[in-house]
């Protein structure tokens, strides 16, 4: 890098004969928020610096979507509100893997984490029925060789604060450290820093759970020693929505107070090893992408095409209340009792294309989901994937001079091509719905779902119909109406679930039986899986007909059954199963009284 | 434009005090999501005890660290464990507080100052203040710049300085601060890899030693802590001091 008398830094493209010291621009407009409203005005500055790829946010995602860039030989630059790149996995010391499928550029950077000296303290990674897990060290360490490897200039503890288009098509942005604005501009940006770069250009976001606009709890985590090995303590937080910027900051202070992040009194049980930088935000607001998929889409049976990766994970939502998260997170989490089981999602690469904005992509936790998928689709790996396709989309969309939308409209086979050859896309990787309880080599079994009759009542006669039911939600019997009406007129737990899958369905010739289910009290039965895996909490279902009555009963919402409800609802006492049903009937008199 | 008596930038030890005495007519704007960040994020352990606080708030800061078994008698500290006091100082102070934060510019006006912040949630926000006080490490100040490491597992360790890092005890018997001298431009991740080339060569002299973590922000030394004006904004770096309660002190002999 060229220094100038002032020690200021001025990018030195390497790859092509001129030194740039400015770059003059055409007429663009400059987009940021001024108190919160966006704001746009002309400019017709020059550049401080110049590149290929900009990547704004140097985390899970985007540390690889510049490593991926870079690779193929662009000039790149980062920046990173922390002082390291990593995101969640180094400054907000989120160390383990979980979830998530394997392969891509990722497995390299963790390579060369896993061959730091041993003069590093690691976690339990590599150990005999251990998690994948790299402490803040390594990864640092790791990317840090990387970016100096494949030469990414990378600015930290600085913020984007405005972006520069030539109309739809971005141009660049400024990012300022809290001494000095420097402007970028750039072929292609890429917003790795949870929507930061679409903030400031007013695109619309998709909203978190539709009850009162709650996104997933976050956590704050420290990095603390067992047996030997340094582990990530993390405890749930709450989660940020509707809190204004000063009482955001209350809240990070709040949490910083308490344990694990401070200590009440100091010994070796809680000594502290690493402090997380921030806290780990399990979801952010979700940008409107080309392409939006949720998970209604997903239970409906559609399928985007021309996946170029897939994720793998349960719907790792963390939130205690879901009696007020989306029907289509209670059909799967509740009704049909899926919490041990995992989607794989196939991301194309219009979700990672904010809408109607060419040069601009988005990797990371708020590609185009929404509230209940992007749960699916956060893992480590699977953000690591999902950065490099958006530096290989990037990558292309330089290399053929158009656009991004055409990159995504007429060069899937090639995507994948490139994708394929580092591990990421793997049409292996798609388990459809898979048992977590059940790992086959480092890929967890794909799940039969039943379709036939016999397999349907195999499935709902038993204490745990979950497959049976999910497979009626995802319409895969066929005239799956028919066959669970005629299981109504049968006895004991395939009458009850019977009833269940048509409340699924939606279909009120169930509503009798969700009576009778109500009226017998509270009935529960503990299915244990034969087969463990790494997380307890996936070993045991516990099946209860009841509070999934007064769920559905709440969602027919039929006037004489709110008296029912409000009965349900005044419960006040111990009983865990009666006070979550009361939870649920006070959820579904909102809607009673809003519909009134 | 928001209208506040006193900006504060940086959420830092030496501004605790300040932040007390005003209350809600000072805001503090931080850059990152710490408190105390130039000490506790930059690993900066240098023991306490040698600086007897004379000062109230520095006093029963020593008191409750010492309580928590955090601070011992001979003033090692395990500096990690005082970000979370600071936290819950800094939420009694009743002080406006923006985190994740940085200002754009500060205009000096007829009767005080017109300054810009930029926060990722809100973009640009305005204030006008009456009084600026900045105690953050500034680029144009004349320091040396150190990164830290956290260390653990060797207790036969003992303390050097070979010109290019030097080694410093914590809390534990087992717990050393290794500081490498970095250059005045260097970034965490080059200082990483500095460290990882000198821990590859210097191996001996950390025994059984292994690096449990590292710091996310750098340690400063200065000539001498540094108060000045320029542009009508007070300049008070925090970090020019030696350790966490000598900055509360030298902030509340400041302040009151």
């Amino acid at each position: 890098m060229a220094l100038n008398e002032q020690n200021q830094l001025f990018s030195v493209d390497l790859n092509r004969s001129e030194s740039i010291n400015s770059i003059s621009s055409i007429n663009l407009k400059r987009k940021t928020l001024v108190n919160s409203l966006p704001v746009e005005s002309s400019w017709s500055g020059e550049f401080d610096l110049h590149c290929d790829v900009c990547v704004v946010g140097a985390g899970t995602a985007g540390a690889i979507a510049a490593i991926a860039a870079a690779k193929r030989g662009h000039s790149v630059i980062v920046c990173d509100s922390a002082p390291i790149a990593g995101g969640s996995a180094t400054a907000a010391c989120v160390w383990d893997y979980y979830y998530g499928s394997d392969g891509g550029l990722y497995c390299e950077v963790n390579a060369e984490a896993d061959s730091v000296s041993d003069i590093y303290l690691k976690s339990m990674s590599g150990q005999p029925g251990s998690k994948r897990s790299y402490t803040t060290a390594q990864k640092s360490l790791a990317l840090a060789k990387f970016f100096d490897k494949y030469n990414i200039k990378a600015f930290y503890s600085s913020y984007v604060t405005d972006v520069f288009v030539d109309s739809n098509k971005v141009c660049g942005v400024a990012i300022n450290d809290g001494e000095r604005t420097s402007t970028i501009s750039a072929k292609v940006v890429i917003d790795g820093a949870e929507g930061a770069v679409c903030r400031l250009l007013g695109l619309n976001t998709l909203g978190g759970r539709l009850s009162d606009g709650r996104s997933a709890r976050f956590s704050r985590t420290v990095g603390v020693m067992s047996g030997g090995y340094l582990l990530g303590r993390w405890r749930f937080c709450g989660d940020f929505a509707g809190a204004d910027t000063e009482k955001a900051a209350r809240l990070d202070y709040e949490y910083a107070a308490e344990p694990p992040c401070s200590v009440e009194r100091l010994d070796e049980r809680c000594r502290l090893y690493s402090l997380g930088y921030e806290t780990g935000r399990r979801e952010v607001p979700c940008i409107e992408t080309e392409q939006v998929y949720l998970f209604s889409d997903y239970l409906d049976g559609k399928h985007p095409d021309g996946a170029i990766f897939y994720t793998t994970s349960p719907l790792d939502n963390a939130n205690p209340d879901l009696w007020n998260e989306d029907e289509d997170f209670q059909d799967w989490q509740l009704l049909s009792d899926m919490h041990a089981y995992g989607v794989s999602v196939g991301v194309t690469p219009k979700m990672l294309i904010p809408k109607g904005v060419d040069r601009l992509l988005v990797a990371g936790k708020h590609i185009g989901t929404g509230h209940t998928m992007t749960s699916a689709v956060r893992m480590k790996s699977d953000m690591e994937k999902c950065g490099e396709a958006a530096g290989v989309i990037a990558s292309l969309t330089i290399e053929y001079e158009t656009t991004t939308f055409d990159i995504a409209d007429t060069h899937i086979d090639e995507l994948r091509g490139i994708l394929g050859a580092s591990g990421c896309y793997n049409p292996e990787n798609d388990r459809g719905i898979c048992d977590l309880n059940d790992p086959t080599g480092n890929t967890w079994k794909s799940c039969h779902l039943p379709v036939t009759a016999e397999e349907l009542r195999e499935s709902l006669s038993s204490i745990h119909p979950s497959l049976g039911l999910i497979s009626v939600r995802l319409g895969l019997p066929e005239q799956a109406n028919e066959l669970l009406r005629g299981f109504l007129d049968e006895g004991g737990l395939l009458r009850e679930n019977a009833a269940i899958g048509l409340g699924l369905l939606r279909d009120e010739s169930c509503i009798p039986v969700l009576h009778e289910i109500l009226d017998g009290g509270v009935k529960t039965y503990l299915y244990e899986s034969p087969v463990k895996y790494q997380y307890p909490w996936l070993h045991a279902t516990e099946l209860c007909n009841y509070i999934k009555a007064v769920c559905l009963i709440g969602r027919f919402g039929h006037a004489d059954d709110r008296p029912r409800l409000e009965k349900i609802a005044a419960y006040s006492g111990d009983d865990s199963h009666l006070t979550k049903a009361a939870e649920y009937a006070r959820a579904a008199l909102k809607s009673y009284d809003r519909q009134a | 434009m928001k209208q506040i008596d006193t900006i504060i930038f940086g959420a830092t030890a030496l501004a605790l005090p300040l932040a007390y005495s005003l209350g809600e007519r000072c805001l503090v704007v931080e850059r990152g999501f710490s408190a105390g960040a130039e000490f506790v994020d930059a690993l900066v352990a240098t023991p306490t005890g040698v600086c007897e606080p004379e000062t109230r708030l520095a006093a029963r800061l020593r008191d409750e660290l010492t309580e928590a078994g955090i601070l011992a008698p001979d003033g090692r500290i395990h500096i990690l464990a005082l970000g979370g006091l600071l936290a819950k100082h800094y939420l009694e102070t009743g002080c406006h507080l923006l985190l994740g934060t940085v200002p754009v510019s500060v205009n000096q006006i007829s009767d005080g100052f017109a300054v810009e912040l930029f926060s990722p949630e809100q973009g640009y926000i305005s204030y006008l203040a009456r009084t600026v006080i900045d105690t953050r490490v500034l680029g144009q100040m004349d320091f040396e710049k150190s990164f830290g490491l956290l260390l653990c597992g060797d207790s036969s360790l003992k303390k050097y300085d070979d010109g290019s890092a030097y080694l410093l005890r914590g809390r534990f018997d087992d717990e050393f601060i290794l500081r490498l001298r970095v250059g005045r431009n260097a970034t965490i991740p080059e200082s990483e890899l500095a460290a990882d080339e000198y821990l590859a060569h210097n191996r001996e002299k950390l025994g059984h030693a292994k690096v449990a973590g590292i710091a996310l922000a750098f340690g400063y030394s200065f000539a001498s802590p540094l108060d000045f004006t320029r542009d009508g904004v007070r300049y008070i770096p925090s970090a020019a001091y030696p350790d966490a309660l000598s900055a509360v002190s030298g902030g509340e002999r400041i302040w009151l």
